[in-house]
């Protein structure tokens, strides 16, 4: 054997041990110890943001006054961060579903900015086909019977950042407020936890 | 030269031992604050993070007819502590509630210091609880 093919042999089978050594994916706690922590937003943050959320929501009591379940729709949730993707319906959808337990709020899929359901609407206009049984059309689409909501649920998430000697920190926190559709009062406004990233 | 190495030794402990507490909190508060506190029950398999972080009392509530737990903390500790917490809810027949609500919330106490830590119950059905307390390193 040369020295150049014990060489070749040599790279080839140290490449084979070193991928027989990768360490293969394995589940973990999303939110546990293994769980990574990034300079951005991370799942265990956009988590602790809706139980937050929900939390100062549900122990204002600005609900107490209306008729349950009251009836919400999201008018507008925007990122004003720099972060280009921060997955907003996790932190909406899990507000969205704490809400409706117990039947306290029912959100309408009619209007606004999430979770739209665009079939509720597609369906009034089965009237005018006659593919449709046209006794079931009047009695389950939408004529007339689409409920009006009485709140609008909007959100930001906002950032704020500082660099002092090449240390960055990174504040992020989501700003909510319910606004009453009859008066345009705002009837509730809060905040999450405000999260801080420091990288050196 | 053993003197040397004792007082060399003792400058580095004093070092860390300042260093420590200048992190540390001051605490003031209402005398005999906080009566009427509920009776708990722990089991304690990690002591060396029961002396960072450890449960005084805990408060139990209503907010919209859904349970409301707070759990005073403390960090006996000169140092900070990095712990995770997550509450698990249990309805009157002792069955779990809501896997969806079970996820892991990071804090940080300071030396010296007293926090609380506050959960809101998922629905109206739940009447128990559980607390567990976790270090976090990162």
């Amino acid at each position: 054997m040369t020295r150049s093919t014990r060489f070749v042999s040599s790279i080839v089978l140290l490449s084979l041990l070193a991928s027989a050594c990768s360490v293969p994916p394995k589940r973990i706690d999303p939110t546990g110890p293994e769980a990574i922590t990034t300079a951005q937003l991370d799942y265990s943050d956009l988590r602790e943001w809706s139980d937050s959320l929900t939390q100062e929501m549900l122990t204002d009591g600005f609900l107490d006054p209306y008729a349950k379940p009251v009836i919400m729709q999201v008018s507008q949730v925007e990122n004003k961060t720099s972060i280009s993707d921060i997955n907003t319906e996790m932190v909406l959808g899990r507000i969205r579903s704490a809400l409706r337990r117990d039947n306290r709020v029912r959100f309408v899929a009619t209007l606004g900015s999430d979770a739209r359901d665009e079939s509720v609407r597609e369906n009034t206009a089965l009237g005018n086909d006659p593919m449709f049984d046209q006794s079931q059309v009047a009695e389950r689409t939408a004529q007339g019977t689409a409920t009006v909501p009485n709140l609008s649920v909007n959100c930001q998430v906002l950032g704020q950042y500082e660099a002092i000697k090449g240390v960055r920190q990174r504040n992020y926190e989501m700003r909510m407020w319910v606004v009453d559709l009859r008066s345009g009062e705002t009837v509730w406004e809060g905040f999450s936890n405000t999260v801080g990233k420091l990288q050196r | 030269m053993t003197r040397l190495v004792h007082r060399l030794a003792l400058t580095f402990l004093a070092g860390i031992a300042a260093a420590a507490g200048c992190s540390s909190s001051n605490t003031y508060e209402t005398k005999n604050a906080r009566p009427n506190a509920i009776e708990f029950d722990s089991k304690i398999s990690n002591p060396f993070l029961k002396g960072k972080v450890d449960v005084t009392s805990c408060y139990v509530g209503q907010a919209d007819g859904l349970l409301r737990v707070q759990a005073n903390l403390v960090n006996e500790s000169a140092g900070n502590a990095l712990y995770m917490y997550k509450f698990t809810w249990y309805d009157s027949s002792g069955l779990k509630i809501g896997a969806s609500t079970d996820a892991w919330t990071r804090r940080e106490l300071n030396g010296g210091a007293q926090g609380e830590i506050t959960a809101l119950a998922p629905t109206r059905a739940t009447v128990d609880w559980r607390l567990e307390i976790r270090p976090w390193d990162r």
